[in-house]
């Protein structure tokens, strides 16, 4: 069994193993994301809401004294409105030293998949979405959107910068 | 008003007096230390001297792009750029009070643009979002001067 960051470059070949990934919904998408970035899941209040940042920065949490920017991943990929879903759990994750926040209404853990299930992102997603995916996966009628959580960041930089 | 007035008793090593008010229907504090007055909301900016830079009555709701309330105070700010009169809806009766201030996190740098934030505090649960009145100034000031330079993010 093989996590995102351990996984053979050449595991579409064999479909003996498997991608262990921490899956979580968000608005009425299913995600997925490498579980060793995942630092913890929280039950968080409102955020604190910032000045001049984009609408996807929903604003800040304290967490245990330690100040976490919150990203609406809806929002972010431009899905749909960021008021249609419930803000459960907040998922901190920790990807190269930065550490932020992604609502989830519903967390379902970490979860096994034959690698073999993986798949290129399909072209007609929304732009954001499909540079932010490292691949994505159909199990049990689900499709799941294998994020790519240095791309996200660098992809959130670019869209601020521009 | 004085701003080093009526101040509440410090919470420790390395707090910061900080002044509370509200705009745009947010609370938010900044640095005591910045402000160099407090006046109402019929603050009339002074003659500019010797020719230089006047400054501007700024409703900071409005410079933050926040839904503006009714002006009710004035927070009085004097920097290279002039005199600054910053417009809020509220200063509560116990403005001031001395928090730690925890800088933003590195990523926050990349998101604000404009960065107009000094850090936040923590007030019990909940966090307040520590502004920058002189980075409000500068903002002010190359917004009223059509400027093209560009706006930089926080140090961090």
């Amino acid at each position: 069994m093989n996590t995102l960051s351990g996984q053979p470059a050449d595991n579409q070949q064999l479909p003996e193993q498997e991608l262990n990934l921490f899956v979580f919904r968000s608005g009425s998408e299913t995600y997925a994301a490498d579980p060793e970035l995942v630092q913890e899941v929280v039950a968080a209040g409102e955020p604190t809401a910032i000045p001049f940042v984009p609408d996807w920065v929903e604003g800040v949490v304290s967490v245990r004294g330690k100040i976490v920017p919150v990203i609406d991943l809806v929002g972010f990929f431009g899905l749909e409105s960021t008021t249609t879903y419930n803000r459960k759990r907040l998922i901190l994750f920790a990807v190269d030293g930065v550490e932020f926040g992604l609502w989830s209404e519903q967390v379902l853990g970490i979860k096994s998949y034959p690698a073999g299930l993986s798949e290129t992102p399909l072209s007609t997603l929304p732009a954001t979405l499909q540079e932010c995916l490292q691949s994505q996966l159909r199990h049990q009628e689900v499709l799941v959107y294998i994020l790519d959580m240095n791309k996200l960041l660098e992809k959130s930089r670019q869209q601020v910068a521009s | 008003m004085n701003v080093t007035s009526n101040t509440t008793a410090g919470q420790g090593a390395g707090s910061k007096q900080l002044l509370f008010f509200q705009s745009g229907g947010r609370r938010f504090a900044t640095l005591a230390l910045t402000v160099r007055d407090i006046a109402g909301a019929d603050w009339h900016l002074p003659p500019a001297k010797n020719g230089g830079t006047r400054g501007q009555l700024v409703n900071l709701a409005e410079l933050l792009q926040l839904p503006a309330g009714k002006p009710t105070r004035t927070l009085i700010l004097e920097n290279e750029t002039g005199t600054w009169g910053f417009a809020v809806e509220d200063i509560p009766r116990d403005h001031l009070q001395a928090y730690p201030i925890t800088p933003l996190p590195a990523v926050l740098s990349d998101w604000s643009r404009p960065c107009v934030l000094a850090g936040f505090c923590q007030e019990g649960d909940s966090l307040c979002a520590v502004l920058d009145l002189e980075a409000l100034a500068r903002l002010a000031a190359n917004e009223m001067a059509v400027t093209l330079e560009p706006e930089k993010g926080c140090e961090s």
